[in-house]
């Protein structure tokens, strides 16, 4: 890809009666259906179903973790928005 | 001229009413208040979501899902969200005018149906010569998010199985406390636009496939945009009443104090008449 790409992503998590996280971060980690998924700023668009697991995001080396029970992703190189159901204990 | 005693009686009454509605500010501004938490805790989720749909719905193509289909609109649905209890001002009046305004519109060339919440909903279309398929009257109070679940179900049945071709909402939006806003949307199909815009056009990856997610988002936001239109008005209801309450009490204020100095003009004057009276009998004396 030819042009720049973004050095960090807006990266929102947001659960129905809950919002999560709205800032910007330079790493994202996902519970996909098939894995845990990588995503860096610059990523493709994909759109995905998540699973059950650890949603973990900030700037290297220090990052956040928050349990969900699964739902969506939508991942743009400079925009991550993520609708979850949160596990029990967090919401 | 009114007499003295009627107009402290007419005074005891207004205050009366203020007490009353004084508590009903009270009791509205606490039901408000937890009706504001509730859309607030909400709005995030409602107001993000359409970036997501909207954006694969652009990538989709009409047949991936039925809730996409667009027809022809010989028939239609309509939610229209009212409250049970009045004493909130404008608040059903003006919503049920623009609705009745809109389907005026809409029934040369389709035929409507009603599901309707709330009373005076029903009460204001008791007389119309649509067709009520649901009305959910004097149950808001009690109405769970899993009755809301139901109704977004059974909305999109009626759409899947071809017994409507569109589904349309009417509700008040919580804007700000003064006044609510009047809506009046499209609910399906899905509206969206084709062309593809914004940042990007690279076409986005799919896991697992395009028709799976669609499958299991499209109802998900639907089910999200009946909440909407349910919560924004319950909050929207209560604001309208703790303004109207709030009226109320201010009014009766002017009219106690009103009521009081006409009172006391009153009592005045017939004081000086009879002091008047009692001078001309002292004059009359004293002559003789």
């Amino acid at each position: 890809m030819s042009q720049d790409l973004p050095e960090t992503m807006h990266l929102k998590v947001i659960g129905p009666r809950k919002m999560a996280v709205d800032e910007k971060v330079k790493e994202v980690y996902l519970p996909g259906l098939d894995g845990y998924l990588g995503i860096l700023p610059g990523h493709r668009p994909l759109n995905t179903f998540l699973g059950k697991g650890e949603l973990s995001f900030g700037v290297k080396g220090s990052l956040q973790r928050i349990p969900i029970e699964g739902g969506y992703a939508h991942i743009f190189p400079d925009q991550v928005l993520v609708f979850v159901q949160f596990s029990e204990h967090e919401a | 001229m009114p007499a003295l005693i009627d107009l402290r009686k007419r005074i005891r009454s207004v205050r009366n009413t203020q007490q009353i509605t004084q508590a009903m500010k009270t009791v509205s501004t606490a039901k408000f208040k937890k009706a504001q938490r509730n859309i607030l805790e909400r709005r995030p989720y409602w107001h993000n979501m359409p970036d997501m749909v909207l954006d694969m719905a652009r990538w989709a193509e009409r047949k991936d899902h039925p809730l996409l289909m667009a027809r022809e609109e010989k028939r239609l649905v309509a939610l229209i969200v009212t409250s049970d209890k009045g004493l909130a001002g404008a608040f059903n009046s003006n919503l049920l005018e623009k609705t009745d305004e809109e389907l005026a519109n809409r029934s040369e060339k389709a035929n409507i149906s009603l599901i309707l919440i709330g009373k005076k909903a029903e009460q204001f279309f008791k007389h119309r010569s649509y067709p009520v398929l649901r009305s959910y009257a004097g149950q808001i109070q009690n109405m769970t998010e899993e009755d809301l679940k139901d109704l977004s179900r059974y909305l999109m049945k009626l759409f899947v199985y071809s017994e409507t071709d569109a589904v349309y909402a009417a509700y008040n939006e919580f804007k700000s406390i003064l006044a609510p806003k009047i809506t009046f949307l499209k609910l399906l199909p899905l509206e969206f636009s084709q062309t593809a815009g914004g940042m990007d056009s690279l076409p986005p990856d799919w896991d697992p496939s395009r028709v799976c997610l669609l499958e299991s988002v499209l109802p998900l936001y639907f089910e999200n945009q009946v909440f909407h239109c349910f919560y924004e008005s319950a909050a929207a209801e209560q604001a309208a009443r703790m303004m109207a309450m709030d009226n109320a009490t201010r009014n009766a204020d002017e009219l106690i104090s009103d009521l009081t100095l006409l009172m006391n003009k009153l009592r005045q004057a017939s004081i000086t008449t009879e002091l008047l009276e009692i001078m001309t009998a002292v004059d009359a004396l004293a002559k003789k």
